[in-house]
């Protein structure tokens, strides 16, 4: 696993958003006498999953430090809960803290500051969000914990679960127009996210950046259809020094070229997402398309994609889901011929491009059982296969191998 | 590992037939959509409802930010949302729950029954609620008539 060089203190996310927690401190005694309304909510999913495909192990997101050994009952994996505290004001003004717990990327379980924001509208058209957001570059995505939100015991793993941020501390502003058919929504917001991922031998790097973005949203009917595009400006990527420099040395172009692209420097990968929604009577159905592209190697340029069908049987709903991810860009040769002298800048070039690669697809059928008011039981299948070195679940360390694994879940979702 | 996954899948097919059965009931009052007379509304049209009870444009058509209210008790709220957008409260829930946790917006205020969301909407212009229609009385205006239709 490359190590990341801008480190930093553990607590770091804790301090950036703690300035918004001291911000709704101040403001809310001064508005104290004001119509503020307190509530406090909270969501979780407790969740297991079971495979027996011997050499894998199964993660839900590369934010995710655990992961289920074949032939042992994982507990960890789905399992999460969040705490929230609304203070809203007038309908026009809304502080939000919230605080979630899950398997993280250190395999641990301390609770994070996954919310912190104030959120400000005055006349209904035009709203401001500022604080800790959730990064919502593809539909849905800033509710991933959120179990009960979704039809699926998880979100698409190959979709979501290989995004490197959750959150960002900045802002984003939200216009909003009826239109003879419809409204129309844009959305541009912006700011600093550091977040850690852990690959699947349980190597933790901190990834700090800068993101951006916007998006457009379209809600007629049953239909809400999404076009956005993000970057995602990693300060500095992942260190192949020594490889790096090897590759500059021997003169060839093409592993001048190659040297370049795994010099570590800010990266930026740019997402463009198309994604649509339908959800009428009993039919509800999900789909997604996106493309990132990456300026360098150390993050993969893929396209994801996701069908999503689920059918009303009343508590019943039914689910097929279909999602993919798949890295458009092959291994690069370095020009170099294979003799002895480079067989190691030959071997390193490849395998550090192998490691980014992520080819994974899968095939989810589920039942989704809504019980009671409030509560639901979800079992749910997942074949899923995996082509090559994939960050998201492959750990059996054989990056041009294919292999396949059946997922079996449970999962209790619950919001108060 | 297989003989609880079967149980439960079992249990969850035969549960399937057991949630279309119900038992004859009167038929229900119709639901109407009420605001304050003073909110510059005299209809609206099903679209506007769906945007302002699903939080996607929260403005009347006069230009007021809406100020939208659910009955909690009873089966109003299910039998709302079934009939304007063809939800059940799962759905709904599910859909909130989305928007709530991840600080997007909030759903309509929540009150116990008809006759509190009446004197809400007669106290507020921009209050906009759902009542049975033999609750509406002189201090609001309905806007709106839903469709008798159960799930």
């Amino acid at each position: 696993m490359p190590t990341h060089p801008s480190a930093a203190s553990a607590p770091a996310r804790w301090i950036r958003g703690g300035w918004l927690l001291a911000l709704c401190a101040v403001l809310a005694p001064a508005a104290a006498a004001a119509e503020w309304r307190l509530h406090v909510g909270g969501f979780g999913t407790l969740g297991a999953l079971y495979h027996n495909d011997a050499g894998l192990e199964y993660r839900r997101a590369i934010t995710q430090g655990g992961s289920a050994a074949a032939g042992k009952l994982d507990v960890a994996t789905d399992t999460r809960a969040g705490v929230q505290l609304n203070a809203a004001w007038s309908h026009a003004l809304a502080l939000i803290a919230q605080v979630v717990t899950r398997d993280d990327a250190h395999h641990g379980w301390q609770p994070q500051l996954s919310r912190a924001l104030v959120h400000y509208s005055s006349d209904g058209i035009l709203s401001v969000r500022a604080g800790r957001i959730g990064w919502e570059i593809l539909p849905h995505g800033d509710s991933r914990d959120v179990g009960y939100a979704q039809l699926r015991i998880r979100p698409e793993t190959e979709v979501f679960g290989t995004i490197p941020a959750e959150t960002f501390d900045g802002a984003e502003a939200t216009l909003q127009w009826p239109l003879p058919l419809g409204v129309l929504g844009a959305r541009v917001y912006g700011g600093r996210t550091s977040d850690h991922l852990a690959d699947a031998d349980g190597n933790v790097s901190r990834v700090d950046a800068k993101l951006w973005g916007a998006h457009l949203d379209y809600a007629h009917g049953p239909w809400v259809l999404r076009l956005g595009s993000g970057v995602f400006a990693l300060d500095q990527a992942a260190r192949f020094d020594e490889l790096v420099a090897g590759l500059r040395q021997t003169g060839e172009p093409r592993a001048q070229a190659l040297a370049e692209r795994l010099a570590s420097r800010e990266r930026k990968t740019v997402f463009v997402v198309l994604g649509g929604n339908y959800d009428d009577g009993r039919w509800q159905a999900r789909a997604l398309l996106a493309r990132a592209e990456h300026d360098g190697i150390s993050a993969p340029n893929t396209h994801r994609a996701l069908l999503t069908l689920g059918y009303d049987l009343g508590a019943l709903t039914p689910f097929v889901s279909l999602s993919a991810i798949d890295s458009f860009d092959h291994v690069q040769g370095t020009g170099l011929p294979d003799t002895p002298e480079y067989t190691a800048l030959n071997a390193g070039a490849a395998a550090v491009q192998r490691a980014f690669q992520q080819d994974q697809s899968s095939l989810a059928l589920g039942l989704r059982w809504d019980f009671r008011p409030r509560r639901a039981l979800k079992v749910q299948a997942d074949h899923v296969w995996l082509r090559g070195s994939t960050v998201a679940t492959d750990a059996r360390g054989t990056p041009d191998g294919s292999a396949e694994m059946t997922v079996l879940g449970i999962a209790l979702d619950f919001v108060f | 590992m297989h003989n609880p996954l079967t149980w439960l899948l079992t249990t969850l097919l035969l549960a399937l037939p057991l949630t279309r059965l119900s038992a004859a009931e009167p038929a229900p009052e119709d639901l109407v959509i009420v605001v304050n007379p003073a909110s510059g509304v005299s209809a609206l049209a099903s679209a506007d409802a769906v945007n302002i009870f699903m939080g996607r444009y929260r403005r009347l058509p006069s230009g007021l930010v809406a100020f939208p209210i659910d009955i909690s008790g009873g089966d109003q709220r299910q039998r709302f949302y079934w009939q304007l957008v063809r939800k059940n409260l799962a759905e709904i829930d599910a859909y909130w729950a989305r928007l709530v946790f991840s600080g997007q917006t909030s759903p309509p205020l929540q009150v116990p029954d008809d006759a509190t969301a009446v004197a809400l909407v007669a106290q507020n212009r921009a209050a906009i609620a759902y009542v049975a229609r033999s609750r509406v009385d002189a201090r609001v205006r309905i806007v709106m008539a839903l469709t008798q239709e159960t799930p």
